[in-house]
């Protein structure tokens, strides 16, 4: 969903509260600045860059040849069984699991592969809760205390402990994917096609 | 001829985005300066939109080629 302001907030909806308590978060969407600078401190402050499918394909190659240089037709055969994963074609079971150790292995003795795979899991912790905490603009929940944002214009950190961490990821990635345009993945429940006008607390 | 009336099938924000971006090149001045949708400069305006804008201008120059 492409919003055209950066000030009318965009509700959320808890889709897993309980209908007579419903749970609403109101986020805004970036500018071109605040997107540059999320992004930026991501790569930068949290070494949570985003990690594209060909750098752990080729991180995943290097490895694989070098630690099993002695025995270079299975090694072959292991880039080959990744490249097919990662373009979503099918493998059997076994190949699975030979990929699946495969990848243990090189997280443990491949200093590259696990740097990269280290770089993917900060990102999903670190990209929610920053884009939560930067775009959220109100909320709607009886059980959370007054919204309330810092000289920074982000949400009080002390504020982020008392809302439910499964609500704080979900919201953020609603929050993120603003930023690009894309429209909320499925089961985000009522996540309003029409903005929310008067956001409570915001 | 359209299968489905585009008017319907495309959501009110993709409109809503199109008509402002119509809206902008419109009032945008001479010598390539264009008008901003919202208060401020480039850096302040919403990140997709500016994406969505470019993508329009992308599809609209290569029409009129």
């Amino acid at each position: 969903m492409i919003r055209t302001s950066t000030a009318e907030p965009f509700t959320w909806t808890v889709p897993w509260a309980l209908p007579d308590k419903p749970r609403r978060y109101f986020f805004r969407a970036g500018s071109v600045a605040e997107r540059a600078s999320l992004e930026g401190d991501l790569v930068g402050e949290y070494r949570a860059g985003e990690v594209y499918d060909f750098q752990l394909g080729a991180a995943f190659a290097e490895g694989v040849t070098a630690l099993s240089s002695d025995n270079p037709e299975d090694a072959a055969r292991l880039i080959e069984i990744e490249q097919q994963v990662r373009a979503g074609e099918e493998v059997d079971a076994q190949d699975g699991a030979l990929l699946d150790k495969a990848r243990e292995l090189l997280v443990e003795h491949w200093p590259g592969y696990r740097r990269l795979t280290v770089q993917a899991a900060r990102r999903a912790q670190f990209l929610p809760l920053l884009a939560f905490q930067r775009f959220c603009v109100g909320w709607d929940a009886d059980d959370l205390p007054a919204f309330e944002r810092g000289m920074d214009g982000q949400v009080l950190p002390a504020l982020l402990t008392a809302i439910p961490p499964l609500e704080i990821r979900s919201g953020g990635v609603v929050a993120y994917r603003l930023l690009y345009g894309v429209p909320p993945a499925s089961g985000d429940g009522k996540a309003a096609e029409e903005p929310e006008k008067t956001a409570k607390n915001s | 001829m359209w299968r489905e009336n585009p008017l319907l099938a495309v959501p009110h924000w993709a409109l809503a985005a199109v008509d402002l971006w119509l809206d902008c090149r419109r009032m945008s001045g001479p010598y390539g300066a264009r008008m901003l949708p919202c208060a401020g400069g480039y850096g302040d305006q919403p990140a997709a939109l500016m994406d969505a804008f470019r993508l329009f201008d992308m599809l609209a120059s290569r029409k009129e080629e």
